[in-house]
C-alpha cells in the first residue's frame, strides 16, 4: 500500500474526479481528517452547490421509482431469486455531466410524475372500498331488524342509533339505563352468538346523554351513513359502487404499468447515474485547495500505482504533481486489501469473521481455507451428507450465484467442503451412518478408518493434527516477530514453545511407558524443559502457569474432530436403529420407519453440517489464531462508482 | 435371559447419560430459547436465525444419547445379541455416563452465551459467524466428556466385547468420569463470559480476539478435570 498525493489545476478536476471514480483503485483521505501536514498549507474546500440540486433530482425520482415498485407485479419470490434469479441487463450510458443528467431527469419526471398522482388516487380509492365494506358489514348487522335506514341518526323528536354490545354486557347495560333514568329510552335486541345488535331510541335532547353512556360501557356504535331506504337498497346501492370502484382500480394499476414500462428502466438508470454524481461532488470537501491548485490525497496498492499515473497524466494532459510514499509506522492508519489468488478469495470472508489482517500482518486465510475444508469434512464424515451439500452448492452457484458474488462465495466454499467430506466419508466408511451393511449387507469400500470402531486411533489422528497446526500458528508468530526484529518476543513467545513440546513429549512418552530413552536424551529434555518453562515464567511471571495450561487446552481441544465425527457416526446410526426397529411388515410400520429414517438424517445432516463448521471455525479463532494473529486491519475502500445496472460506454479506464 | 448385574450398571450408565445432559440441554436451551422468543416477537423474520441459537445447547444432549445407544449396544440391549456384561465393566459404564452427563450440564452456560448471541445477531446479521463462535465455546467441556467416556468405552473393552478389567479398575473409571463429569460445569462459567465477549465484540468488533480469550480462561478447569481423568486411566492400569 503507497500513501498517494495528487497535485493539479482545479480546471481538471471533475475530469480527473470522474476516471479515478470509474477506475476505482483509489482510497480517497479528507485531508482535514486526517491532519496531514499539508493542511497548514492549504484552504478548506467548499460544499459544491450541485449537491443539493443533485439531492433534490434524487429524491423525485426515487418517489416514483418506490410507487412503481409498490404496485409492480412480477416480483419474483425468495427462492425463484435464489434458484433461478434473471441476471441484470446493464444500460449503456455515456459520460454527463449535472446539467444534462438534470435535463433528462425533467424529462423523464414529466412523463411520469404521474405516477405520485395516480397513487394518491388509488390510495384514497382504497380507503373508500374500505369504508363501504365496512357499512356493508354494519348494515349487514342491523338488516333482521327490518327498519328503513332513514330511522336511523336524529329526526325531528327522536334520536336512534344502532350498535353492538357483548351478550355477557348486556344487562349491566340495562341496569345502568334504568339508573340513568331514560324513560324515553326504546331498545330493540335481537342476539346473533356472543353478541347481540341493539337499536335504541330515545328523544332527541337526550342524545348526548347516550352517546356517552355508551362511550363508557365500551359499546360499539355502528356507523351507518345516511339513507332514505331499505337495508338490501343499500346493500346493493354499496356493491355497485364497490364494483366501480375495482374497475377504476383496475385502470389506475394499467396507467401505474403503462408509466413503469415507458419510464421504469430510464428511472433507474437516472437514479444510479445521479448517485454517483452526488458521491463525485462530495469528495470536493475532502481535498485541500489553493486558488487554481487541488490536492488530492489517499491510499493506492502498490500494484495500481503505474495504472493511478497513467489514469493521471490522461485525465489532466499531464499537468499533475504524483507523489507516493511508503506508509509511516502506524499500521492502523494504513487500510487493508486482501491480495489472493482467485481460488481463495471466497476464504477471505472467514478471516473477516474474525478480523482483517492490520497493515504488515501475515494474512492467514491461505492456511485458513484448506484446514477448515479438512476439518469439516473429518467432523462431518459422511460421504452422502457431503453429496447433499455438493448438490446445495451446485444449485446456489448455477442460480444465485450468477447475479451474487457473496452467493457465489459461499457456493464455492460449500462446493470444496461437500467434495472433501465425500472424500472423507468414504474413508471413514460413512453413508448416512452405517445405512449400507444394516441395510443392505454391503460393506463400505476403500475404509481407512471408522471413528466408531476405532476412536483411539481417530483421536491420535486429531492430536496430531493439532500439535502440526498450534505449531504452524507458532512459526508464523516468529516469522513476523523476526521480520519485525522483535527478538525478545520471539525468544519468548515462541522459542520457548519449541524448546518445550519435544521435551515434553520424551516425558510423556516415558511416563505412560510408550518409549524409552538413552539417559542423554532424558537429560537433554531437562534441560529443555527447564529453559522452555523458564522463558515462559519470564514472559508471564506467576500467570505463566496458565499459559502452560492454555497450550495443553489449545492441543486437546482438537479432540472435538473425533467428538463431532462420533457424533455424526453415532446419531445416523441410532436413526438407522430406530428405523429398523420401527419397521415390519405392516406397510404403515413401513411408513412410519420411513418417516422416522427421512426426519432422523434430515436432522442430523443440519445439526452435523452446522456443527462441524463452527466448531471448525473455533479451531481455527481460538487455537490457530490464538498463536499469532490479532487483526483489526481497516478495510480499504476504494472511490468507485457502484454501478449495478449501467456501464460506461469505454469505461475501461 | 436374565440381566446380570454387570448388565444393569451398563443400563444404569446409560441412564446417567442421557438423563444428566439433558438437564443440561434442557435448560440451555430454555434460556437461548426465551432470547429466542424474544427476537422473534421484535422480527418474525429472524425466526430461522433464532432457532439455530437455541439448537446449540442440544448438543449436549444428543452426545448424552449417543453414549447411551452405545453402551445399550456393548450389552447387545440395542440392535445385537446379550453379552453377559461383568460387573468391573459395568462400574466403567457409571463412569462412562457420569462423563458425558456432568459435563453436559454445560449446555446450561452454551445457553447463556447463545441468548446473548442471538439477541445482538438479531440486530446486526454480520455478527451472526462470531455469535456461533462463542456460543460454541461452552461445548468444549461436553466434548471433553465425551472423549474420556468414549475412552473408557475403548479401554473397558464395550467396542470390542473382549472385558479383561478388574472391579477396582472399574472404580476407578467412576473417578475419572466424576473429574471431567464436574470439572465440565466449568461451562457454565464459560458461557457467561462468552455471552459478554460477544456483546463485547458487537460494539466493538476489534476486541473480539481479547473477549475470546477471557471466555477460554473458564477451560482451564476443564483441562485440570480432563488431566485427571486421562491419569486416572493411566494409574490405574485401565489403558492395559
Amino acid at each position: 500500500m503507497k500513501q498517494v498525493f495528487i497535485g493539479l489545476h482545479r480546471a481538471y478536476l471533475n475530469e480527473l474526479l470522474s476516471d479515478l471514480h470509474e477506475a476505482g483503485i483509489l482510497e480517497i483521505t479528507n485531508i482535514w481528517d486526517a491532519e496531514s501536514k499539508l493542511c497548514a498549507t492549504l484552504d478548506e474546500g467548499e460544499r459544491c452547490p450541485e449537491i443539493e440540486k443533485c439531492a433534490e433530482n434524487i429524491q423525485n425520482i426515487t418517489s416514483i421509482i418506490e410507487v412503481l415498485r409498490e404496485f409492480r407485479e412480477d416480483e419474483a419470490g425468495f427462492l425463484h431469486l435464489l434458484l433461478s434469479p434473471q441476471p441484470i441487463r446493464k444500460i449503456s450510458v455515456d459520460k454527463k455531466d449535472l446539467l444534462q443528467l438534470c435535463r433528462e431527469v425533467k424529462e423523464v419526471v414529466s412523463e411520469a410524475g404521474a405516477a405520485t398522482d395516480v397513487k394518491r388516487s388509488l390510495d384514497a380509492l382504497h380507503a373508500r372500498i374500505a369504508g363501504l365494506q365496512e357499512q356493508r358489514e354494519s348494515i349487514g348487522l342491523v338488516m333482521p331488524f327490518e327498519l328503513d335506514l332513514g330511522y336511523f341518526g336524529e329526526s325531528e323528536f327522536l334520536y336512534t342509533v344502532p350498535a353492538v354490545i357483548d351478550n355477557s354486557g348486556y344487562q349491566r347495560f340495562a341496569d345502568k339505563i334504568d339508573n340513568e333514568l331514560f324513560d324515553t329510552l326504546h331498545i330493540s335486541r335481537i342476539a346473533t352468538g356472543s353478541q347481540a345488535v341493539v337499536i335504541l331510541t330515545t328523544v332527541r335532547a337526550e342524545r348526548e346523554h347516550l352517546d356517552r353512556l355508551l362511550q363508557e360501557q365500551y359499546i360499539r356504535i355502528l356507523e351507518i351513513e345516511p339513507f332514505a331506504g331499505s337495508p338490501q337498497e343499500k346493500v346493493d346501492a354499496i356493491q355497485s359502487e364497490i364494483k366501480a370502484l375495482s374497475q377504476r382500480e383496475l385502470e389506475l394499476l394499467d396507467e401505474l404499468r403503462n408509466i413503469d414500462a415507458r419510464c421504469g428502466e430510464q428511472l433507474l438508470r437516472l437514479h444510479e447515474e445521479l448517485g454517483i454524481e452526488k458521491e463525485r461532488l462530495m469528495t470536493h470537501t475532502h481535498f485541500g485547495w489553493t486558488h487554481d491548485t487541488v490536492v488530492i490525497e489517499g491510499w493506492a496498492a502498490e500494484k495500481d500505482c503505474a495504472r493511478l499515473q497513467e489514469i493521471c497524466d490522461a485525465a489532466t494532459a499531464g499537468h499533475v504533481f504524483y507523489k507516493l510514499l511508503d506508509p509511516d509506522g502506524t499500521p492502523d492508519r494504513v487500510p487493508v486489501r486482501y491480495d489472493n489468488p482467485g481460488w481463495l478469495r471466497p476464504f477471505e470472508a472467514v478471516t473477516t469473521m474474525f478480523a482483517r489482517p492490520r497493515y504488515g500482518e501475515v494474512d492467514p486465510t491461505i492456511f485458513t481455507a484448506p484446514i477448515l475444508i479438512l476439518f469439516f469434512a473429518l467432523m462431518l464424515g459422511d460421504a452422502v451428507y457431503g453429496l447433499f451439500i455438493t448438490i446445495i452448492a451446485i444449485v446456489l452457484f448455477r442460480g444465485a450465484g450468477k447475479v451474487s458474488r457473496t452467493v457465489r462465495d459461499v457456493s464455492i466454499i460449500l462446493m470444496t467442503a461437500g467434495v472433501a467430506t465425500i472424500i472423507s466419508g468414504i474413508l471413514q466408511g460413512g453413508y448416512m451412518g452405517d445405512f449400507l451393511p444394516r441395510f443392505l449387507g454391503i460393506a463400505p469400500p476403500f475404509v481407512v478408518i471408522n471413528a466408531l470402531e476405532q476412536p483411539i486411533e481417530f483421536l491420535r489422528i486429531a492430536l496430531i493434527i493439532g500439535i502440526v497446526q498450534i505449531n504452524l500458528g507458532l512459526f508464523i508468530a516468529a516469522y513476523q516477530n523476526m521480520r519485525t526484529k522483535r527478538y525478545v518476543a520471539l525468544l519468548k513467545g515462541q522459542v520457548s514453545w519449541f524448546f518445550l513440546q519435544p521435551a515434553a513429549a520424551v516425558f510423556l512418552f516415558s511416563f505412560f511407558g510408550w518409549g524409552t530413552f538413552p539417559p542423554l536424551v532424558m537429560a537433554v529434555s531437562t534441560i529443555a524443559a527447564v529453559v522452555g518453562v523458564g522463558l515462559i515464567l519470564f514472559k508471564s511471571g506467576p500467570l505463566g502457569f496458565f499459559d502452560l495450561t492454555g497450550f495443553l487446552g489449545d492441543w486437546l481441544s482438537y479432540a472435538r474432530l473425533l467428538a463431532l465425527a462420533l457424533a455424526t457416526g453415532g446419531i445416523a446410526m441410532t436413526v438407522n436403529i430406530l428405523t429398523q426397529m420401527v419397521s415390519g411388515d405392516n406397510p404403515l410400520f413401513l411408513l412410519l420407519a420411513a418417516f422416522i429414517f427421512i426426519v432422523g438424517q434430515t436432522f442430523n445432516f443440519v445439526l452435523q453440517s452446522l456443527g462441524a463448521f463452527i466448531h471448525s471455525l473455533r479451531l481455527q479463532f481460538v487455537e490457530f489464531f490464538g498463536k499469532f494473529y490479532t487483526g483489526g486491519g481497516r478495510e480499504f475502500s476504494p472511490f468507485m462508482a457502484k454501478r449495478e445496472i449501467t456501464e460506461l460506454n469505454g469505461g475501461d479506464i | 435371559m436374565a440381566m446380570g448385574t454387570g448388565t444393569v450398571l451398563v443400563v444404569i450408565g446409560a441412564g446417567l447419560a442421557v438423563g444428566l445432559s439433558a438437564i443440561g440441554a434442557g435448560i440451555g436451551v430454555g434460556i437461548a430459547g426465551a432470547a429466542a422468543s424474544g427476537v422473534t416477537a421484535v422480527d418474525k423474520d429472524k425466526f430461522g436465525l433464532a432457532l439455530v441459537f437455541q439448537a446449540l445447547p442440544q448438543t449436549q444432549g444428543i452426545y448424552g444419547l449417543l453414549v447411551a445407544i452405545l453402551l445399550l449396544m456393548s450389552t447387545g440391549i440395542l440392535g445385537g445379541n446379550p453379552v453377559d456384561v461383568p460387573v468391573s465393566v459395568g462400574l466403567a459404564a457409571i463412569g462412562v455416563g457420569i462423563a458425558v452427563g456432568l459435563a453436559g450440564l454445560s449446555a446450561i452456560g452454551q445457553g447463556i452465551a447463545a441468548s446473548s448471541s442471538v439477541a445482538v445477531a438479531a440486530r446486526d446479521p454480520e455478527i451472526v459467524g462470531k455469535g456461533l463462535v462463542f456460543s460454541v465455546l461452552p461445548e468444549t467441556q461436553a466434548i471433553y466428556g465425551l472423549l474420556v467416556a468414549i475412552l473408557l468405552m475403548a479401554f473397558s473393552g464395550m467396542f470390542t466385547g473382549v472385558f479383561t478389567i478388574s472391579e477396582a479398575v472399574g472404580f476407578a473409571a467412576i473417578g475419572s468420569g466424576l473429574a471431567v463429569g464436574f470439572a465440565g460445569l466449568s461451562g457454565i462459567g464459560q458461557g457467561i463470559t462468552a455471552g459478554a465477549g460477544i456483546v463485547a465484540t458487537a460494539q466493538q468488533p476489534e476486541v473480539m480476539g481479547r473477549a475470546l480469550i477471557f471466555a477460554v480462561m473458564s477451560e482451564t478447569f476443564a483441562i485440570f478435570g480432563l488431566l485427571i481423568a486421562i491419569l486416572i486411566m493411566f494409574g490405574s492400569g485401565l489403558t492395559g
